[in-house]
């Protein structure tokens, strides 16, 4: 019994709502994880953009993108402060980035590991250039060396946890038929 | 499923992994390569467009603004805390006390910055005194 992989809004759909989910409640875990600053975060809510990879087209993968930096924001109260853009621009850099380079190497070039350390380096780069830009200017740059470090850590936990993940989950099996 | 395929990386998560040590190192040497030997230490605080520079031992009660308002930074025994800030999530008050060269507090909301900078020497033997 094998469908067509592509074309199937309806499935398309739930999977972009059960991920959109599956953010808002890692957002509010890592909510109540304390940090040294507002954006400074473990991105274990990027773990479902990170499932959502080979599953969901370009437009429904940007979407989710969209989904989990609101969702984010409204969990932590930042959605109408000037921390909000500094999310949405980190999230965004690592999105297109992840989303990318699996498109454009394919899976047998580059796996999980490698889309969740690139991710979190995108993040933080994209973060702290801003944060250098309009907020702290020069001293930006004390940020950037545990940014950096707790990002390289993050993502490749996260990246090993997904590759674990999608090779054991018929959830994920069914989703990508 | 059971039985899952022994576990491999791939040629690009290789070079992903060597592409972010690589930079993570180089922003370990582009910001604390240069602080290592530069004398006594001292507290900078940034915020409102104005940046003050205490020596580390400064007894000071500091009032930053910043857009929120009014963040309220301490100096004494050797270390630095935002006392007081105006800001929601009160992450840099929580952040507590900084003592050592290259430790920093920042709150983004209100954009105010505290970082110490230059060496302690309270392990090193001062050759000038001989």
């Amino acid at each position: 019994m094998t469908m067509p992989s592509m074309q199937q809004p309806g499935k398309e759909r739930d999977t972009v709502a059960l991920l959109g989910a599956f953010c808002l409640f890692l957002s509010t875990i890592e909510y109540m994880i304390p940090k040294p600053l507002p954006f400074m975060r473990l991105g274990i809510a990027n773990l479902p953009l990170m499932i959502a990879i080979d599953l969901l087209p370009a437009p429904a993968y940007f979407l989710l993108a969209a989904i989990k930096t609101v969702g984010q924001g409204l969990v932590s109260g930042s959605l109408f402060s000037y921390v909000f853009p500094f999310s949405l621009a980190g999230t965004f850099a690592s999105a297109l980035l992840m989303f990318g380079l699996r498109r454009i190497l394919g899976s047998a070039r580059i796996g999980f590991v490698g889309i969740g350390v690139i991710g979190a380096l995108a993040s933080n780069l994209t973060q702290i250039l801003l944060a250098r830009a309009f907020v702290f200017g020069e001293s930006a740059k004390y940020v950037a060396p545990p940014f950096l470090a707790a990002g390289l850590a993050t993502g490749l936990a996260l990246g090993l946890f997904c590759e674990s993940f999608v090779s054991r989950s018929e959830w994920y099996a069914r989703r990508l038929r | 499923m059971s039985g899952n395929p022994a576990f491999r990386l791939k040629p690009f998560d290789w070079i992903s992994l060597a592409a972010a040590v690589l930079v993570t190192a180089a922003s370990f040497f582009y910001v604390y390569a240069g602080s290592i030997g530069a004398g006594e230490s001292v507290v900078v605080v940034e915020g409102g467009g104005r940046t003050w520079i205490f020596p580390a031992d400064a007894e000071e009660t500091l009032k930053v603004p910043g857009p929120l308002g009014i963040t309220i930074v301490e100096l004494g025994g050797g270390s630095a805390h935002v006392h007081e800030s105006p800001c929601e999530n009160q992450i840099c008050v929580a952040a507590g006390k900084i003592s050592r060269s290259g430790q920093w507090i920042a709150c983004l909301p209100n954009a105010v910055f505290v970082r110490i900078e230059g060496r302690k020497d309270d392990d090193a033997v001062d050759a000038a005194t001989w």
